[in-house]
């Protein structure tokens, strides 16, 4: 056993002598040239890379300093925009007709947020007042508890709940001989529901037979002065018998409100006499009140 | 301008020195350990890299051809194996001797040679238990007699050409670079044993191919 072994590792050495004898192989000359030319560049390289222009050393913290103003100015924005919390009775204004509000807020909304946010404790006491005299009807009377009720608060049709906060735009038309009038039927969903809810009672009929009225009265509510504004979105919040009156009373002396919310008592419709009372002390809110009144 | 830096040998140079070691090297000198040579040459060093190239050219070379056995092809894969060692420079660590890490290189892209050009040749890496190849007759059996040591320097490599890749693989690490059976194992991605029983497979058929020619 040994015996072999001795002779194996004899063989194994004269088989690595003989392979020695017999690999001879070098790489070629130009090969060794190109690799150490190679090993050489490589070592110039960094130098080259350190040659580019000044600026680019100031790219990384350029970029980390254009991201954290960014988020900063996104974060102050959306929280000074964030708007007021909801209330309860908001909220429940909000789970009935979600984009009922949209056109009554956009307007005080876009031009004057604090005046909005003055005005929040307001509205949201007559929308609790609103919904409470609707609970008081019950669903029998359902008709007319829609409109007693302000439009805004009332159940509001699809095109109602997909009209956007602001003015919608007009699609697009084929010819631009009609674009008036194109532009007049297409014042939108959102123009028409505003009509319906203007103190007229004609204007509930005025459909896309009037539109250009429509679109002037648009017009003229749009240019209109930014304090009125809150107003017409009051106004608009009314039921149309009452906002016809609060159209016949704009003006005039407080007095006369007074007579016809005692009228309207004396007629026996309270809910309209309580609105236009609530429009009258939104209005004159330093006006002393009668004791019948109180 | 010659650096004159002396080194201390290569057994006296704490590893962890080694791999701190940036500084220059002055080339030819015998002492310098290879792992120092790629580290000076990381440093900046292209007279240590000249060093590295010298030492391991020719066997890095002889392996490829053997595991080639195309010089056009040996050549292209050698100048890769460089040109890859010269752009890891800069990721280059100490963890093992240099021999390992150049093999270890030169085995990965074999690999992938065999596979974009003759994947049948991954087949033999693993047949280990593949039949010998039929050796050429022995001395006593060739009609001529007359056999000079380059006859028989041009059989050995004959019937190395004819081991499976794998065996011829370690049979070349172990005779060009000095490689042991670990440094094998780890050069070639296999365990220990598995190293152990190529090599051993591998000079088994050459004494038998070999018998009555040494």
């Amino acid at each position: 056993m040994a015996v072999n072994e001795r002779d194996t590792a004899g063989e194994d050495s004269r088989i690595a002598a003989l392979y020695r004898e017999a690999a001879l192989e070098e790489p070629p000359p130009y090969l060794d040239a190109s690799i150490r030319r190679d090993a050489r560049r490589a070592l110039d390289a960094p130098a080259a890379a350190r040659a580019r222009p000044w600026w680019s050393a100031w790219r990384v913290p350029v970029a980390f300093a254009a991201v954290a103003v960014l988020s900063v100015s996104v974060v102050a924005i959306v929280s000074r925009e964030g708007g007021e919390p909801l209330t309860i009775g908001e909220r429940v204004a909000t789970s009935e007709a979600p984009s009922a509000a949209a056109p009554q807020a956009a307007p005080g909304a876009d031009h004057a947020p604090a005046e909005t946010e003055a005005q929040a404790p307001e509205r949201t006491r007559r929308k609790l007042e609103a919904r409470q005299r609707q609970d008081r009807r019950g669903d029998a009377s359902a008709p007319a508890t829609q409109s007693a009720v302000p439009p805004g608060e009332a159940s509001a049709p699809s095109s109602q709940s997909a009209a956007p906060r602001g003015e919608p735009i007009a699609p697009p038309r084929a010819s631009a001989a009609d674009a008036s009038a194109q532009a007049a039927a297409g014042a939108s969903p959102t123009l028409a529901d505003q009509e319906r809810s203007a103190p007229a009672p004609a204007a509930e009929a005025a459909a896309a037979a009037t539109a250009p009225a429509a679109v002037q009265r648009r017009r003229a509510e749009t240019s209109a002065a930014p304090a009125a504004r809150p107003a017409m979105a009051a106004r608009n919040a009314l039921t149309p018998a009452v906002a016809a009156m609060v159209v016949e009373l704009d003006g005039r002396a407080p007095a006369a409100w007074l007579e016809r919310v005692a009228t309207l008592r004396r007629d026996g419709r309270t809910d309209d006499a309580d609105a236009l009372l609530a429009e009258f002390r939104r209005r004159y809110p330093d006006e002393p009140l009668p004791e019948a009144f109180r | 301008m010659t650096h004159t830096l002396t080194l201390p040998s290569r057994a006296g140079l704490p590893r962890i020195r080694a791999a701190a070691y940036c500084d220059p090297v002055m080339p030819r000198d015998p002492l310098a350990a290879d792992e120092d040579l790629m580290l000076a040459y990381r440093g900046g060093n292209a007279a240590a890299f000249d060093e590295l190239y010298r030492r391991h050219k020719a066997p890095l070379y002889r392996y490829l051809v053997r595991q080639c056995r195309d010089a056009a092809v040996a050549e292209e894969l050698f100048q890769d194996i460089w040109s890859n060692l010269i752009r890891a420079r800069a990721s280059y660590t100490v963890t093992a001797r240099f021999t390992t890490y150049l093999y270890r290189l030169a085995h990965n892209r074999l690999i992938d040679h065999y596979r974009r050009r003759a994947p049948a040749a991954l087949v033999s890496f693993d047949d280990e238990d593949a039949a010998p190849a039929e050796p050429p007759a022995p001395r006593h059996e060739q009609p001529d007699a007359v056999y000079d040591s380059k006859q028989r320097a041009a059989r050995l490599l004959a019937l190395l050409a004819e081991l499976p890749e794998a065996q011829r693989e370690a049979f070349v690490l172990q005779h060009e670079s000095g490689m042991s059976v670990e440094e094998i194992a780890e050069a070639t991605g296999v365990s220990r044993e598995t190293a152990k029983s190529r090599l051993r497979y591998a000079m088994t058929k050459l004494r038998a191919g070999m018998e009555g020619w040494l």
